[in-house]
């Protein structure tokens, strides 16, 4: 037989003994420690001599007791009592109870094993050393053999909540490393955003309140109803690389004080055609959630609803989603702030541009849910300018 | 125990080789109970329960003695107490009262020799 679950260090190894009569508690005493149960020590056993004491013995001692043999007939509190009590705590579960009795009524026996023994043992005194001797071989196998099904059991379960907790521990380490991760990307996103910013002499704003606006039009506008919520927010710190291409525009164009000639504006336009081409040459980027719609977005923010924006011409829907919504965030912003060739216009006036097509076509169904939150976007730059 | 101690156990009506094997060979153990046995509280609970006609009472000592008498290789007095307790839960109080003679008088043979066998 398998005894190596009986023989672990930390396996329990008392008996808990209960029976009221001094002298049966002595014998049984003497039999459980020398009976051999462990090979490499002797069984413990600890007595008491009720139900009661039982209950209290057990609280005491939990951890080391690997069975309890219990009498049925005892003062103060009997062994059924008693097994009630270890039934409704759950520790028959955990501990295999022993009833051993002279009892033979089968109503008391059947409720025993109801209330969760694992075995009714016939307690008997033989008339010579060899019948004595026989019956507690006997014994000691339906006995042991309980155990060894006990600790099996035990040790597994032990064993699971072990790998339990070291995976909860890798888990605890491994949500560390992807926040760690997702830092140090969007540290370079912001890295990228500020460079371009940085070049064109605007501030930081901007991009934050592109980013703002497109969360804003996703999160509370049936526009993100295709997109879960992990989404939008990639596409929104996408929307911060739209103008990424403007590192690659000269600067005499880049910051040139005034309108651009339509030669220099052709060049200007190009800021599409690099930015996308930039996202490209990254290849730490494309692994990121955000970046196919980086790319869209950095490419196709200034194409046009009726197909006169650049630089691809597209038209209608050939325009994905987040890149319109970008586009209309970033004129909107275009407008309420100030330009070496413009004034701030007032937010009422620039809906209104927007609106009547005199910064070009935008689908409908974007200037529909761009009006319902105007509203909100007009406190995101009250916002700003309080925090300011 | 020297052969003249087991020999007065034995008269006695108590099996010494079945005594010491339940106390695992340990003979300061047996003698330690079969010092005890006088002393002990069951056998007197029984007579007085009996006397008194407390039914319950008496059921809980005839066990409880019986158990005793076991431990310590009291064969006769097991088999008293066995068919006794058994006329108890059978109703049967006339055949436990008129056992009550004999195990009177088993017991008497115990205790003298326990006493015989000076342990």
């Amino acid at each position: 037989m398998n005894t190596q679950f009986l023989n672990s260090p930390t396996q329990p190894d008392t008996f808990l003994l209960v029976d009221d009569d001094d002298f049966t508690r002595a014998r049984l005493e003497m039999r459980f420690e020398s009976m051999g149960f462990f090979d490499a020590k002797d069984a413990r056993v600890l007595t008491a001599s009720n139900g009661k004491e039982g209950v209290e013995e057990l609280n005491e001692n939990q951890r080391e007791i690997c069975a309890i043999i219990l009498d049925i007939n005892m003062p103060v509190m009997g062994g059924l009592e008693m097994l009630e009590i270890l039934a409704k705590n759950e520790v028959t579960d955990k501990i295999p109870v022993f009833i051993l009795t002279e009892e033979k009524d089968y109503d008391t026996i059947r409720k025993a094993y109801e209330l969760g023994a694992m075995d009714v043992i016939s307690k008997q005194t033989k008339q010579t050393v060899e019948e004595e001797e026989a019956y507690w071989k006997l014994i000691y196998r339906r006995i042991k053999s309980v155990l060894e099904v006990f600790a099996a059991r035990n040790n597994f379960e032990q064993s699971v909540a072990r790998q339990t907790e070291k995976l909860s521990e890798q888990n605890i380490q491994l949500e560390k490393a992807f926040k760690d991760l997702e830092f140090m990307y969007n540290g370079m996103i912001e890295a990228l955003a500020t460079a371009t910013e940085f070049r064109s002499g605007e501030s930081g704003e901007h991009v934050r309140r592109i980013h703002d606006i497109t969360l804003l039009l996703l999160s509370e506008t049936p526009l993100g109803k295709d997109y879960d919520a992990d989404t939008i927010s990639q596409i929104a710190k996408a929307a911060i690389l739209h103008d990424v291409g403007k590192i690659a525009i000269e600067d005499s164009i880049l910051n040139f004080k005034g309108r651009l000639s339509p030669e220099q504006m052709d060049i200007m336009k190009m800021h599409t055609v690099h930015g996308e081409r930039m996202l490209k040459q990254i290849p730490q980027l494309a692994n990121l959630p955000f970046y196919g719609y980086a790319r869209e977005i950095a490419r196709h923010h200034h194409e046009r609803w009726d197909g006169k924006g650049y630089p691809d011409q597209l038209k209608g829907d050939e325009i994905p989603l987040y890149a319109q919504i970008v586009s209309v965030a970033d004129v909107y912003d275009a407008l309420v702030s100030e330009r070496v060739y413009k004034p701030a216009f007032p937010h009422d006036k620039a809906m209104e541009m927007i609106t009547n097509g005199e910064c070009g076509s935008f689908n409908p169904v974007l200037l529909e849910n761009l009006k319902t939150v105007s509203g909100k976007i007009q406190k995101l730059y009250a916002h700003k300018e309080t925090e300011a | 125990m020297d052969d003249a101690q087991k020999n007065a156990l034995k008269d006695g009506g108590i099996n010494y080789e079945v005594a010491l094997n339940n106390f695992m060979n340990n003979e300061t153990m047996l003698k330690k109970f079969l010092g005890k046995y006088t002393s002990e509280k069951s056998f007197p609970a029984l007579q007085k329960a009996m006397a008194e006609n407390d039914h319950e009472a008496a059921l809980m000592a005839a066990h409880t003695h019986k158990s005793v008498s076991g431990t310590l290789g009291c064969q006769k007095m097991n088999q008293l107490l066995a068919e006794q307790e058994a006329a108890m839960r059978a109703d049967d109080w006339a055949k436990a009262s008129a056992l009550m003679p004999e195990i009177e008088s088993e017991y008497e043979k115990i205790r003298a020799a326990i006493k015989a066998a000076g342990v």
